[in-house]
């Protein structure tokens, strides 16, 4: 089985692009949500808002999701 | 000719009148939703904040940096409070973008002077940096906007002859000669029997329209008049009512309704109709139908007045506005108004007609007794890129900076439509608006151009509806091949940086996936 590397200078161009993609994304955050053009402190407080509401969202569902499918699913049958 | 094939190609449904010109080449893609809904989510984000400072400034935090309202007890407040709060708020953040001063002639090129700022657009720092950038915001149509050839050489002989100022109003010592040539030469170049000419493009419409209406008239203007019109509409003292932008049918029941139910209380007759209606809509970059509302006015006996601020010598096939693009009889319309700012790289306005009319309005218009008369270099500038367009100077160049202009204004809003951009407007207008619908964008699209060397102007709110902020591109005679080519290449950059491209008709392309040839085989 012959793998197929790629050479050292390729793997960096790969970063680089992935990083720029990244950037690019960070900047698309920035321009569709008008943080673009607010100060640093503002971009920190709707950046942490925006974070906590996603990140209790995303917890309540794993912890209690589970729970209220099974007991949806008893209802049914 | 090559415009009358490409004419003939996106041409679905021929004018029974034998025009070559269709209505389909107008074209207002709508908002995609989702642009719509971001847009609107944006500005709430924004003025939530804007409540937040304010209240942050008010209990002393943070200090208050714009112009106080004295408040005295007992009187009207000075300031309107949503307008303030915009300004404060909204339109200080992305300030840099907007009146940027230059350090040079606005020719097809410019030098854009840089602006630093540390407290966030409250206050400016020159670097003393000159960035020379393509000029794509400068009304300079036709390319006469340059400080050096035979206009300006006649214009500073003229100095030296007449002086700078008339120092005088029309009706008192300011009437020159040079002013009645410069009206007989516009008269001949526009095919009407008179004109007359002020000193300023704004005021010819704010202080013309009250000598035109009056009491116990009604006019008739279209939602997106510019504000001259509306200023003078309001002033004139008539009853005002606005129908649907370039909307035939909507116009056509306006003016049965008026018709048949007269003045509003007393249900009186109109003593007079005036339809006002503009060539090239500066902000949408779209054409007036002028064929089917000299129609309407014929049959409803009502008067048009139309105003060629971006079309003369923009449009039509020899430069003389809409009415050359349309074919139509120059005698149909009552009255022709116009500017010298845009396409003859000069400043002042005219209205041109028939002579009873000209007439009036030499004795009754505001500006003859209150605005001092033009002054001699601006007069000479126009009457000699009046006589290059004409041909009258024994050359071309007229006709040739006319053809230029429609090769420029075809190959530059192709491309961008190709690449899958909304632009708003008629196929041959050279202004060419671009949508950019979020707040934000408005300042990076500005920024990232200039920083490829492109000056272009970005418009939100409230020179355009809040959800529709442009980039507004206008396409000049001056501008070569290579220039457009560099202005659509930082533009295809920065829509990919920014993700421009909404545009649902036309999938999105990058600038080297275009068919040069296609392009390259129309431009001579």
């Amino acid at each position: 089985i012959l793998d197929t590397y790629t050479t050292g200078l390729e793997m960096f161009s790969n970063i680089r692009r992935f990083f720029k993609f990244i950037h690019w994304l960070y900047l698309q955050y920035l321009l569709n949500t008008a943080l673009y053009m607010l100060e640093p402190w503002e971009r920190l407080l709707f950046s942490t808002l925006l974070i906590g509401i996603l990140s209790t969202a995303i917890y309540s569902a794993f912890v209690f999701l589970p729970h209220h499918v099974r007991s949806l699913m008893q209802l049914i049958s | 000719m090559p415009s009358v094939k490409t004419f003939e190609k996106t041409n679905m449904k021929k004018e029974p009148r034998g025009l070559a010109h269709s209505d389909s080449l107008e074209d207002f893609e709508e908002t995609p939703t989702w642009a719509a809904v971001i847009t609107v989510l944006g500005y709430a984000l924004l003025t939530a904040l804007g409540w937040l400072r304010d209240f942050l400034r008010n209990i002393g935090l943070e200090d208050k940096k714009t112009a106080q309202e004295p408040n005295p007890k007992d009187f009207v407040p000075l300031y309107q409070s949503y307008e303030c709060f915009y300004t404060r708020n909204l339109y200080t953040r992305i300030r840099d973008v907007f009146n940027q001063p230059i350090a040079s002639v606005a020719g097809a090129t410019v030098q854009v002077m840089e602006r630093l700022s540390t407290d966030f657009n409250w206050t400016f720092k020159f670097s003393g940096k000159k960035l020379p950038s393509i000029n794509l915001g400068s009304y300079n149509y036709l390319g006469f906007a340059e400080n050096y050839g035979p206009c300006s050489d006649q214009a500073t002989k003229s100095i030296e002859k007449y002086g700078i100022s008339s120092c005088s109003t029309r009706h008192e010592l300011g009437t020159q000669h040079y002013m009645k040539d410069l009206e007989s030469l516009m008269s001949e170049y526009l095919n009407v029997e008179d004109c007359i000419t002020f000193g300023m493009g704004f005021a010819t419409n704010a202080l013309n329209i009250p000598a035109l209406a009056g009491k116990g008239d009604l006019i008739l203007s279209d939602k997106l008049n510019h504000t001259s019109l509306i200023l003078g509409a309001r002033l004139s003292g008539a009853a005002v009512y606005t129908f649907n932008h370039n909307d035939i049918q909507d116009l056509e029941k306006r003016l049965r309704n008026a018709i048949i139910h007269g003045q509003p209380r007393t249900c009186r007759p109109w003593k007079k109709i005036l339809i006002i209606v503009e060539g090239v809509y500066s902000m949408e970059g779209s054409l007036c139908s002028l064929p089917k509302i000299i129609e309407l006015k014929k049959k409803y006996k009502a008067y048009l007045y139309v105003d060629e601020a971006h079309s003369i010598g923009a449009i039509g096939s020899r430069g003389r506005g809409v009415v050359d693009y349309w074919n139509v009889d120059p005698n149909d319309i009552d009255i022709h108004m116009g500017t010298f700012t845009k396409s003859f790289g000069s400043a002042g306005g005219y209205i041109a007609g028939k002579k009873s009319i000209i007439d009036h309005i030499r004795i009754y218009t505001h500006s003859g007794c209150y605005s001092t008369s033009m002054s001699a270099p601006i007069v000479f500038q126009i009457i000699s890129a009046l006589s290059i367009i004409m041909g009258r100077d024994g050359t071309n160049d007229g006709q040739k900076r006319i053809q230029q202009l429609a090769c420029n204004v075809r190959y530059f809003r192709r491309q961008l439509v190709d690449m899958g951009f909304i632009v708003y407007g008629n196929d041959n207008s050279p202004v060419v608006p671009v949508m950019i619908f979020m707040p934000a964008k408005i300042a990076a699209v500005n920024r990232e151009m200039l920083k490829r060397g492109c000056a272009v102007v970005t418009v939100g709110f409230p020179a355009t509806l809040l959800t529709e902020s442009r980039v507004r591109f206008c396409i000049s005679a001056g501008h070569t091949k290579e220039m457009l080519d560099h202005a659509l290449k930082a533009m295809d950059e920065v829509g990919d940086l920014v993700a421009l491209r909404y545009s649902k008709r036309n999938s999105p392309r990058r600038w080297h996936e275009l068919n040069r040839a296609d392009y390259d085989k129309e431009y001579f």
